[in-house]
């Protein structure tokens, strides 16, 4: 087992175990969605007390899961590029910003619109709303370091230790709703007690599910795609880049011949 | 539907969609920009080489 990792550890290895994982988890997790989409459009019933205005959860929901569930990775994945100098612990941390980003801003922006049906307000400085817009922050600012330095192990290295120091967001913002009087509703099905006794109907809580899922799905598989850019950035002076990247092979990668600059030397706007 | 909240939902999931395809559509742009930059440098390589 642990010999496997310590191979995948390895960015030729990873590289191939990318590409072929990577439509293992688009096309289940695209097709989750679509069916998901249907049914908690057209088949769910609408709420008792919200009415149709509900719906907004299986896109919401989904998203403020994985806003959270990313930056959890991204830290996990830097205290490993910091303890053990691992670059593809580095690529990950960069690479699953601007995914964790745009899920952030569309669970803020789909907690809005489902905010003014439901609240009669599209904003208010709520404990969950105020502390997910940190996250948000957080990554953008994890954008901007990676742009802020010429050197990208350097740029990668103090992401890591942004999304390490970051992520003591997360539990703030998955018990603000519990900590504090908060206006947004209480965990729907991500509590033990949500587990145990369900607060949703089978009928809509299977799309929900299901929405999840897929959305999970899909974010395994663009960040594998966005990975494989970075390691192939990273590693354009190796022969295997070279090797996969020779024009007799009619893969679909860069012809990585490498650039004037020095071995493993990023420049500035060579960016995965 | 209900009228009064179709504007919302609509929007919710347009917006998902939209999200959806830039982040599947990102990487492979990416790739291809890879591809035309490092070919491009290739040939400054060989002359030097």
């Amino acid at each position: 087992m642990w010999t496997w990792f310590h191979r995948l550890a390895s960015p030729p290895t990873f590289y191939r175990f990318a590409e072929r994982l990577a439509p293992w988890l688009l096309v289940p997790g695209l097709l989750l969605i679509g069916i998901a989409v249907w049914q908690g459009l057209f088949v769910a019933p609408a709420d008792y007390q919200q009415g149709d205005a509900f719906r907004i959860i299986y896109v919401h929901v989904p998203a403020a899961a994985l806003s959270l569930s990313i930056y959890t990775a991204m830290s996990v994945a830097g205290a490993i590029a910091l303890i053990w100098r691992m670059k593809l612990a580095e690529v990950a941390v960069v690479t699953a910003a601007p995914i964790g980003a745009s899920f952030t801003a569309l669970a803020l922006v789909t907690g809005m619109l489902w905010g003014k049906p439901t609240w009669g307000a599209y904003w208010v400085w709520d404990a969950r709303l105020t502390s997910e817009l940190v996250l948000l922050f957080l990554y953008l600012g994890v954008i901007g370091l990676h742009q802020a330095y010429a050197d990208l192990r350097t740029a990668a290295r103090a992401c890591a230790w942004l999304a390490l120091v970051g992520v003591v967001n997360v539990p703030i913002v998955h018990y603000s709703v519990q900590w504090w009087n908060s206006l947004h509703q209480g965990s729907t099905i991500l509590s033990a007690e949500a587990i145990a006794n369900p607060k949703m109907a089978p009928e809509m809580l299977k799309p929900l599910l299901m929405s999840m899922a897929g959305c999970y799905l899909f974010f395994g598989a663009v960040w594998l795609r966005r990975m494989q850019n970075g390691v192939l950035l990273r590693e354009r002076r190796a022969k295997w880049v070279r090797e996969i990247a020779s024009p007799a092979l009619p893969a679909d990668l860069p012809n990585a011949r490498p650039p004037a600059a020095g071995p493993g030397t990023a420049r500035r706007g060579d960016r995965a | 539907m209900n009228e009064k909240h179709a504007i919302f939902i609509w929007t919710s999931y347009g917006l998902t969609a939209v999200l959806l395809l830039w982040n599947w559509l990102s990487p492979a742009l990416t790739r291809n920009e890879l591809r035309r930059r490092l070919s491009e440098d290739a040939p400054d390589e060989e002359s030097h080489e």
